[in-house]
């Protein structure tokens, strides 16, 4: 665990000291990138306050541990945001590097990226989730809790035998989608 | 195996009884698309089951985020025109009122016209794609379309209060106007940049709901800060009649 996660453990948290010094120690780094890219402060204030919220979605179940140091991987999920941002506009190319500014060691940058990866993926498996039929999502999400099947199957109006049919099709179908997306290719 | 996906499923719920538990983790052992599959749906799992329980913590975390981000970044502001500009631009505005003023047949207001969504801000990797097509679903007046994907977007982030606003426009579009009264009123009683705005369409949305008295007081609760604070005057005067 690198001495950093104290960052995460302030998103845990919601720490209002904490997340004040995670501004006053990155929020002027990553607004220069950002406005060495075609984008300006309030562009800045946005991408940062999606990536903290990513993070702590990321790492709030406490079982993530960071491995590179904060800014490594905040930069990271910061630079992969706003690039998304500048594909989306058309006639903006990125003519400067992202990474001005910055300089990381080969390896903090390869754990960051394994972050940014894992965070981009719960991500994409949530859009997948979201873009199902109304019945199969409900089934998922309302199985997904710590409640049990039989209750959740009493509370939908289901009988036990069909909620678990209906569910175990739905995550088939799921499954199926998500190796589709792109971040997942490799899987299938 | 028979009921394959129902097998994986009553594993990882562990509600197979001992024995077919057993025989479950040997087929694992020797069937590798089995245990690949396995550990998909396992993955699956785990990252809904986070998600949906985090999801709860986000809004309160980013009233913190943007309490902080307001502190930072206010210090390091500077005005982003020149004095001249700034001088300029009401004088331009007001000349161009008085312009609007003497053309005759310029009277009636169209106050359910809505906006365009801004298409260059959608942002955040999961959802980019989406945001991108909502947006462009809203800007060709296709509010139904954009209604079920803005939908998706706010079920899947809570906190956004700039999808809630669209969305509450799009029920409007769509002439959906109590869905809209009920996702616009959060934002138009916060403190997002939106609610303003929101104040408006919630008032416009409550007026064709037959709701005058709430209409009149949202709209005139739009301050001069919002770019529809002259409608929602005009639409509190009408109301007021």
């Amino acid at each position: 665990m690198h001495p950093d996660q104290r960052f995460i453990n302030y998103l845990q948290h919601n720490d209002s000291r904490g997340i004040a010094e995670i501004y006053r120690l990155y929020a002027d780094k990553i607004a220069r990138m950002i406005r060495h890219n075609h984008g300006d402060e309030a562009d800045a204030a946005d991408i940062l306050q999606e990536a903290l919220i990513d993070i702590y979605r990321l790492s709030a179940d406490g079982k993530f541990v960071l491995t590179c140091p904060f800014e490594a991987f905040l930069v990271t999920v910061c630079k992969r945001k706003w690039l998304n941002v500048l594909k989306k506009k058309s006639g903006s190319p990125v003519t400067k590097s992202l990474d001005d500014g910055f300089t990381f060691e080969r390896s903090e940058e390869t754990e960051a990226s394994g972050h940014a990866d894992q965070l981009e993926r719960e991500m994409a498996v949530m859009q997948v989730l979201e873009m199902m039929g109304d019945k199969c999502r409900g089934i998922i999400k309302a199985c997904m809790g710590k409640e049990h099947q039989e209750k959740v199957a009493e509370r939908l109006g289901l009988t036990y035998a069909y909620l678990r049919k209906k569910k175990s099709e739905c995550m088939a179908q799921l499954g199926k989608l998500v190796k589709t997306h792109p971040l997942f290719n490799g899987e299938q | 195996m028979d009921n394959y996906f129902e097998h994986i499923q009553d594993y990882l719920d562990g509600s197979l009884a001992p024995a077919d538990t057993r025989r479950f983790e040997e087929a694992l052992t020797n069937d590798a698309d089995l245990r690949r599959e396995t550990a998909h749906q396992r993955m699956l799992r785990e990252t809904i089951a986070k998600q949906l329980e985090t999801s709860q913590g986000v809004p309160a975390l980013a009233e913190t985020l943007q309490a902080a981000s307001r502190a930072h970044f206010a210090k390091a502001r500077k005005p982003k025109y020149p004095s001249v500009v700034r001088w300029l631009i009401p004088l331009a505005a007001a000349a161009c009122l008085l312009l609007v003023l003497t053309i005759p047949g310029l009277w009636t207001v169209n106050f359910e016209r809505l906006p365009d969504m801004p298409v260059s801000v959608t942002r955040g990797v999961g959802s980019d794609d989406l945001a991108l097509q909502a947006a462009e679903a809203f800007n060709a007046k296709d509010y139904n379309r954009s209604v079920q994907l803005l939908e998706a977007l706010v079920a899947h982030d809570t906190a956004n209060m700039r999808n809630r606003y669209y969305l509450g426009l799009s029920y409007l579009g769509a002439e959906r106007h109590q869905q809209s009264a009920d996702v616009l009123r959060p934002v138009a009683d916060g403190k997002a940049v939106y609610a303003d705005d929101a104040r408006y369409f919630l008032a416009v949305a409550l007026w064709r709901l037959g709701d005058a008295g709430e209409a009149l007081r949202y709209a005139t609760q739009v301050t001069p800060r919002s770019s529809y604070h002259q409608k929602a005057q005009k639409l509190a005067d009408r109301l007021a009649q």
